[in-house]
């Protein structure tokens, strides 16, 4: 009728399946409620929990090197865990600029 | 090798060689002049090419030094005062907020200081800690403290990235000072209507989804990438998927594909298709802020429709010639940025190398569809990391080895997401009782976009922090790499 080629027709085929899933979606969210958890999601998923961080993770984040994770580390180990996070900004190395840039990365449980 | 090639290699090396040495702007115009007469002069080859050539360079560091060359009343050449300044002027950015901070670019008509009323050029950054409503197109006045820019921290130089996009100031407004709209729609009409699609598919993603799926479609349709979370961006960097959230030629070649089937649908003519395609995708150019590698992947979109449209064959390399030389003619700096660098280079190795990687796979196995699906998603991806590898290395100092495997399950399904997250935003603005429906399902298909991240990130080994590299490493690599382009091509032929 459209004349549509096979991409086309995938396309709008797709468009078809995410239509109904989305509506199946609904229906589960709203019947039960436990399902929500499932496919939900929070920005803490992304982010490193700083005192459950290891060398390895924390290095992995942008602007934290080998030195200044092992100065975290030492903090942590030296303090005890970290109650809130502007607490990085005592550690040597870690400027309030810094902070800044660091603290997007990290939450605390 | 196309004329346009030479051209457009000879106008970026000229750029180039202007940002690293100091000469006048007369001394590059005279060359390019001299040089160009002389072409006319010698009209034999090779000394036509040659000079066209040398013209070319001459004429792409004079691009660059007449950039640089600020006009006696610029806003740049205004000494900072620790008092505060006056300044009148035209929004020409999208203003967003970024910590409670309202931040735009402003075009400066008129700057008073104490008693004295200038009439200023250039553009500014204006930082607005009142927040004021204010939009592209306004004509506004405000009151607050000038001030170069701060350079950075590490190795990012703050400064010389906004003087490279012609900010050379920023302008701080204090919460209660002085900040007044004096008139509205002074901005570009086509901008203005475009940015207003952006906030109504932005309406449509904030009222329709969670805060994280909001953000990745403000991203990955959109082009907003301030509310990403910084550990996602840096999750997508240490796997070589950070692409995948910018505006490219990917996303456009995806808009163009849905524009064109929804035109065929309401039977639209051929030809009338590729017109109207063409005009939109400009649209979404200037929706999404322009940047680099969208106008590239938008010049070089129109180029294949036009050829399409006047049923002309396509050579790549001459297209993206044609986006390169376009984006430099109006901004030379943009040579110097990485958006600019790395769009060009990962596409011009995908071009090289991609049917070069093809070619070590045997026909006989791309018989079925997933096989063939399978293949061609590798051979993308490994010629576009092959480009890419050292400058990554080089630049950000990351090495990731699962970055081919990554891509290849990634960048198909960033497919998907862009495909279903631009029909939500068309059906949250023309169909909104079906939006809860489309939104849902954007929201698990997110969810296993980032979750396939996760799992990607959690292989061993899956990206290394480099140490700083010397910069011979990737030149010698480039070499290499160029020196066994030619030489595999020219035993293919």
């Amino acid at each position: 009728m459209f004349n549509l080629t096979k991409e086309e027709r995938n396309a709008l085929l797709f468009l078809t399946i995410i239509g109904l899933t989305g509506v199946s979606l609904d229906f589960f969210k709203k019947n039960i409620p436990a399902s929500k958890s499932v496919v939900s999601l929070k920005e803490d998923n992304f982010k490193i929990n700083l005192n459950d961080s290891d060398k390895a993770s924390l290095m992995a984040v942008e602007g934290v090197g080998e030195k200044l994770a092992e100065r975290i580390l030492a903090y942590k180990k030296e303090n005890g865990d970290f109650l809130k996070l502007d607490e990085l900004a005592k550690i040597k190395g870690i400027t309030a600029q810094r902070y800044q840039k660091l603290k997007g990365y990290f939450y605390l449980e | 090798m196309s004329p346009l090639i030479g051209m457009t290699a000879a106008f970026s090396g000229g750029i180039i060689f202007a940002g690293v040495s100091k000469f006048s702007l007369s001394v590059s115009v005279l060359a390019s002049l001299i040089f160009l007469f002389l072409a006319f002069l010698f009209k034999r080859k090779p000394f036509f090419y040659l000079l066209v050539l040398l013209s070319f360079f001459s004429l792409g560091a004079s691009a660059l030094k007449n950039l640089q060359f600020l006009p006696k009343n610029h806003i740049a050449r205004l000494v900072p005062y620790k008092e505060e300044v006056w300044v009148k002027g035209i929004v020409q950015s999208d203003p967003f907020v970024k910590n409670k901070v309202l931040i735009f670019i402003l075009k400066v008509e008129q700057v008073a200081i104490g008693r004295s009323l200038y009439n200023s050029s250039g553009i500014i950054l204006v930082r607005d800690f009142g927040t004021g409503n204010f939009a592209y197109g306004y004509r506004l006045l405000l009151r607050g403290r000038l001030y170069r820019p701060q350079s950075g921290w590490r190795d990012f130089n703050y400064e010389d990235f906004l003087n490279k996009q012609g900010i050379y100031r920023i302008l701080s407004v204090k919460k209660g000072n002085y900040a007044r709209v004096l008139s509205v729609k002074k901005g570009n009409p086509l901008k203005s209507f475009s940015l207003k699609i952006k906030h109504a598919f932005a309406g449509v993603f904030r009222n329709h989804l969670s805060k994280l799926p909001a953000a990745m479609l403000n991203a990955l349709i959109l082009g907003d990438r301030q509310d990403l979370p910084q550990g996602l961006t840096g999750l997508f960097m240490n796997l070589g998927t950070i692409h995948v959230i910018a505006i490219s030629g990917f996303n456009v070649g995806i808009i163009s594909f849905i524009i064109l089937v929804i035109l065929k649908i309401i039977k639209i003519p051929r030809k009338a298709r590729y017109l109207v395609t063409i005009f939109l995708l400009l649209i979404y150019c200037l929706l999404t802020g322009a940047s680099p590698p969208v106008v590239r992947a938008t010049i070089m979109a129109s180029v294949f429709l036009m050829a399409y449209f006047i049923r002309r064959d396509v050579n790549i390399f001459n297209s993206c010639s044609l986006a390169a030389l376009a984006i430099l003619l109006f901004n030379p700096n943009q040579i110097f940025q990485i958006s600019f660098q790395l769009s060009f280079l990962s596409l011009v190795s995908i071009a090289c190398f991609f049917p070069l990687i093809k070619s070590i796979f045997p026909e006989r196995l791309e018989k079925s569809n997933l096989a063939r699906f399978v293949i061609m998603t590798f051979c993308a991806s490994a010629a576009a990391w092959l480009g890419v590898l050292p400058f990554i290395a080089y630049k950000f100092r990351i090495f990731s080895p699962v970055t081919i495997l990554a891509n290849m399950v990634i960048v198909p399904f960033s497919a998907l997401i862009t495909v279903s997250g631009f029909s939500l935003a068309f059906i949250g603005v023309f169909f909104p009782f079906l939006s809860g429906a489309f939104a849902s399902s954007n929201e698990l298909l997110i969810l296993l976009f980032l979750r396939t991240h996760q799992l990607f990130a959690a292989v061993p080994y899956a990206f290394f922090k480099l140490p700083p590299l010397p910069f011979f490493l990737p030149v010698l690599y480039y070499t290499l790499l160029i020196s066994y382009f030619f030489w595999a091509r020219r035993r293919k032929d």
